[in-house]
This record gives structure tokens, sequence and C-alpha cells, in this order.
């Protein structure tokens, strides 16, 4: 192992350091201000925890809040944040995984004895996370062989599946996040000054340093979902939660949903009597009541005016025709799963909806 | 999916380079089989009508087709008062291509061209492309900034060949016809939703399911009521009266205002006499009383208009 290491920044400026420095030293010889608002940091691409010593010469950039990538790890510590919570409330849970999303991150749970999440839960969880993050708990990780990593989560039945299925190299999208490609078993535990563990997750990380860099969170609602998709498993409870860098960019989320849902077309549909979506037709086909049709019709016939003035000739076609020419057009070979089934009439070619 | 039934009408007979570039328009109802988990009102149906467009054209005519149809989109939707668009260009595949490489490059550039031309910021997708063609699709943010994909421009130098499509040239020779997809509102189902969300179910007049409501104060100014809503709709335009004896004057107007009716006309007993009308315009709290008639049906007729 060398004994300097070359850390190349984003701005492409080189700078030499001991082998071993961590990603918060490398923050904060750059600057206090960045090392206060490193979350982890990025080497050569792959984001890090901060206190990782780094033993080769990389491209080094800090993660801050204020950044997709930042958001995103701010996510999923607020999601363990949000598990351990649930632990400290709910004795004798198990949880499955906990992935940040678009704009927030999840947790999927299964409560003994059946019982469900209420409202009040969600305010009560909310209320533990808080302290959780006053404490300012560090993330700590631990490397584990498999086998010891499955005495670790021996009564987390769901967890101890996603380990096994590692191994087999049978993981969903979002189950990777728990364990990457399942060589070695990585735990984080978020532990209290004295040391004492307050949870532990399998996780393959990184996360933020410590609870105290969250804060700007909200739950914003609980779901079933089966285990893996599949109805044949349990059904887990999901709570959502939504997460930001600091307060202003959380309201101004919340904001913007609150905006989404007063616009939402399908509310103002029915409000305005536009349109309707009848049990009777079946999913997906609509009805397009009159005030909905007089719109419809003005649309539809400012388009067909201005293609004709720009010289386009309009025509009419059959919603049908036989599949084969589909197949000539190279429809099927892309799209035929989306395409209802070819209808077979005694004695006519198979025919299919456009 | 409407491609195999406009190339059917291309072929019906053998084309000259003179009628190139042939320009096809329908909108076309089709029908994709979505799983109910990914449903989304009118936004995600499993019926829908597309404005489908196929442009069959000469290797020549490839750039200013493809200029023609950026300004046209840009066009079109700006008449829905959206005004911040965005590009996204996607570039040939690295494995599989179909076309030579002189006819990638020439579409690839006209493409980047045309959308410098137009100022729009714009992202490129490297490697992105069909293997038949590059592309561009347009989005627009709507009034709470949200972006949605609307127009698909998409070449196509492999469907000519599939079908078998030519035209004959200048030099009497056969020559392979290449083709242009281009949805522009995508599905009308979806603009409408869209339209719906960005307006917040308040249409500018040229669209309103109703433009004007006509508000009698009480039963003796029915006649005259009548008589304005008359000459609304001699104009072509959308008119509700609210009759007197459906509701007090006041709850008529609230329910007008629920239903964001652009204009509510409250008639009474000088408007009557004078040939005048008290105007409540969207969004206005104060009703501007005594108008001439006349100067409202003008005033509507301009506001009408104006989204051209």
């Amino acid at each position: 192992m060398a004994d300097q290491i070359t850390l190349t920044l984003p701005d492409g400026s080189p700078r030499e350091y001991p082998a071993g420095t961590t990603g918060a030293e490398v923050a904060a010889s750059i600057g206090r201000g960045l090392a206060k608002a490193a979350l982890a940091v990025e080497i050569d691409g792959v984001p890090v925890d901060l206190d990782q010593p780094i033993d080769h010469d990389a491209r080094i950039s800090v993660i801050t809040g204020a950044s997709a990538e930042g958001r995103d790890l701010l996510r999923h510590s607020t999601s363990h944040v949000m598990a351990q919570a649930v632990f400290d409330l709910f004795p004798g849970a198990k949880y499955a995984i906990g992935p940040s999303i678009t704009d927030g991150f999840y947790y999927d749970f299964e409560l003994p004895d059946g019982r469900r999440f209420s409202d009040t839960d969600l305010e009560r969880i909310e209320a533990r996370m808080r302290e959780i993050v006053k404490q300012n708990q560090p993330f700590l990780r631990e490397e584990y062989a498999p086998q010891a990593g499955r005495e670790v989560f021996a009564d987390q039945p769901y967890k101890l599946e996603i380990i096994e299925r590692a191994s087999a190299g049978d993981l969903s999208e979002e189950e990777t996040g728990d364990v990457g490609d399942g060589s070695t078993v990585s735990v984080y535990r978020n532990v209290d000054a004295e040391g004492n563990v307050l949870y532990v997750d399998l996780c393959r990380g990184p996360h933020v340093p410590s609870t105290g860099k969250l804060g700007a969170f909200k739950l914003m609602k609980v779901a079933g979902a089966y285990w893996r998709g599949d109805e044949k498993r349990p059904m887990l409870q999901r709570i959502y939660g939504t997460a930001w860098e600091d307060k202003a960019a959380l309201e101004a989320h919340l904001h913007q949903l609150e905006e989404a849902e007063r616009r939402d077309h399908r509310k103002l549909g029915a409000e305005l009597d536009l349109f309707s979506f009848p049990d009777e037709l079946g999913g997906g086909l609509a009805l397009w009541h009159p005030k909905g049709a007089a719109v419809r019709k003005v649309l539809e016939d400012f388009s067909r005016e201005r293609h004709e003035a720009n010289g386009y000739e309009l025509v009419f076609s059959p919603h049908i025709a036989k599949s084969v020419l589909w197949e000539t057009s190279g429809h099927l070979g892309f799209y035929a799963e989306g395409m209802y089934p070819p209808m077979e009439m005694e004695g006519l070619p198979t025919t299919r909806a456009r | 999916m409407n491609c195999p039934f406009h190339i059917l009408i291309f072929k019906s007979h053998m084309r000259s380079y003179r009628e190139l570039p042939l320009k096809i328009f329908e909108l076309g109802t089709v029908y994709r089989f979505e799983k109910s988990g990914v449903l989304h009102g009118l936004m995600r149906t499993r019926g829908f009508t597309q404005d489908d467009s196929h442009i069959f054209c000469t290797r020549e005519q490839i750039v200013p087709q493809l200029q023609e149809l950026v300004t046209f989109v840009l066009e079109i939707l700006r008449a829905f008062g959206f005004t911040d668009f965005e590009a996204d260009i996607s570039t040939r595949p690295v494995d599989k291509s179909v076309g030579s490489d002189e006819d990638w490059q020439l579409a690839t550039d006209a493409l980047f061209e045309t959308i410098e031309a137009s100022g729009l910021p714009y992202q490129v997708a490297e490697g992105e492309g069909a293997f038949y063609g590059p592309k561009i699709d347009i989005h627009l943010r709507d009034a709470i900034g949200r972006r949605w994909q609307l127009s698909t421009i998409q070449v196509d130098f492999q469907m000519g060949n599939r079908f078998g499509i030519e035209y004959v040239g200048a030099d009497n020779e056969r020559h392979q016809v290449i083709m242009i997809h281009r949805a522009l509102f995508g599905s009308i189902e979806r603009f409408f939703a869209i339209l719906v969300e960005h307006y917040a179910g308040a249409f500018p007049v040229w669209l309103a399911p109703v433009q004007v409501g006509v508000l009698p104060v009480a039963e003796r100014h029915h006649a005259y009521a009548h008589r304005v809503v008359d000459r609304l709709r001699s104009g072509g335009h959308r008119v509700e009266l609210l009759p007197a004896h459906s509701d007090t004057l006041g709850a008529r107007v609230r329910k007008a205002k629920l239903e964001k009716l652009p204009y509510v006309l409250v008639v009474g007993d000088s408007d009557a006499e004078e040939g005048t009308v008290g105007v409540n315009r969207r969004g206005t709290d104060d009703p501007e009383r005594g108008v001439p008639l006349d100067d409202f049906v003008e005033q509507l007729g301009a506001d009408v208009i104006e989204h051209a």
C-alpha cells in the first residue's frame, strides 16, 4: 500500500493525502462549510461512507444534500430511522426492504397479530423519528461473511430471505440496495453515546454519518404491498415518506403535492362533469360526457384545421385488421404484449385491434 | 400504430417525386392492454386516440421536413399557453441499426440543427434512438412546473423497406421512401388530462365547455335573457341559461363560479330596458354593470380567437 495517494477533485485538480484518509478528512481539508455539509463521498463514481479510509488514487467528489445523490442518501438513511422508530414502538415487528424512491422512501413491515398502522401510529412514529434525529446517533458499518451475517438477522425472516437469494443471484432491484452482490453481508448499526446498539439493518450503504444530518422529512401514508409483489406471499405494510435537504425544499414539495391534488384531472373531471370511467365498461375505458366532449371537439377541430393548413391530408382507417399486417410492420415483434389478443372467427383470417 | 394503414394509402398508387412530401394525418383510436395497476384516469387508458401523422419523403426532403415539423409542433402547443419546452434527441444505437451512415448522419444533424435553431434547451440521449432512426421528443412544463413528454418526431429508415414503399424519381428510377412518424399531442386523452391539470379546470374561453352563463335576476327577465342567449349562440358560442326558478341568484352565481365559467352575465330590469348585461369575468370579484350587449359580443369574439 502506497504511503501517499492522489485524489482528483471534480474540477480536475489533484491533491495528495496520506493513504487511509477518510472522505470526512478530505472534505475538511477543502473547507469547513463543505465538511459540515458533507453526507458521503463518491470514489470513482461509487458512493462511500465518510468514515471509510481511502487507500488508492481515485477521483473524489463530496456528496451534499442539495444534489440528486445527496437526497437519495438522505432518504435511504431516513428510512432506517423510520424502521428504528417502528421497532421502538411496535416490538415484534419484522422488516423487509426500505429503499429510497423518487422524492422519498418507504419501508415494508409486518406487525404481530396482523395489526395495521393507523394515522395516529404514523404520527407517533414520526415523533419518535424526531427524537432519534435529536440524539444524533452515528451510522456504523460492519462487513460479515454470509454465514455470520445470517446470525445477525436470525429472527428476521425477510432479511434472511434476501441474504439467501443474494448468494443465488436472485434479487430484485430494490433488494440489491440491501446486499449488493451478496459476497459479503454489510450491516449498519445505530448506537447511542454509550455505544449501545439501538438499531441494526442489512444494507449495502452508504449512509449519512449520523441521524442528526436528517430532519426535513414527513411520513405520508401506509399502503399494502405483497412481499416481492407476489400475491401468494404475505401482504406487508408499506409506510411512505418524503425527505429533503432542508425545510424549504420539504415545504416546496408538500406544496407541489397539494397543488397537484387540487388539479387532479380525475377529480376535476368528475366535478366539472367532463368524463367518467364506469365499471360497466371495464378498466381504462372512458366515457366523454357532453361537457368533456365539447372541449374535445374544439381540440380536435383545431388540430384538424391546423394540419390541413400545413399541407397534411386527413384520412380514416379501421380499428381492426388482419394480424399479418402488424407482422410486416414489425409491431408484433415489439408490441405484442401491449396489443389486445387476436380474434379468431370461423372462416376469417386472424384479426387484431390496433 | 396507425402506420400500416397510412402506408397502404400511400401504396394505393405508384407515387411520383412530385407528390412528395406526402403528409398523412389521422386521429386514430388504438387499444393497448395496460395492467390495471398502471391505469391512471385519462393519462393512461386502454383505448386512446393518437394524433398520428406520417410523412413520406425523399432523402433530400428530410432536413426541411424536420425543421417544418418542429416549428409546427411548437406553434400548436403554444396556442394552449405553454411556453416552457425542452427537447431530447435520441441518437444512433451503438450495436444494431438499419440505414446507411450517411442517412443517419443527415437525419441526426438535421435534428440537432433544427433544435438549435429553435432555441429550445435540449439533452442528448446518446445511443438511445430506435434501431431504425433517430428521434426527438418534446417535453413541456405545466403551470406547476411538472415536465410532460408530448410530441415525438421519429425518423424511420426501415419501414420503407419492409413494406416496399417507393416513388418514381425525376430520373424515372424507383427510389425508397423515407418515413417520419409524428405524434403531436401524443393522445387526445392524455393531452386533455394535462390541459385540465395545467388550467386547474379553468379552461381558456376558446376551450371552455360552457363559455358564458346567462342569469336572469327574476322570472320577468327571462325573455330578454333568452334573446341574449340566442344572440351569443348565433355567434357560435357555447352558452347556458340558469333560470330564475332553479335557485336564488346568489346560488346560481356560486354554481357558475364552481363550474369555472369564463363569463357570467347577470341581466335585470335596466339591462332588459337598455340592451345591456352585467359582466362577471372569471377571476375578478367586481362585475362590470351595464355593458352594452354589442360590446360584450365583440369582446367575447376577440377573446376566443386570441389563442390563434
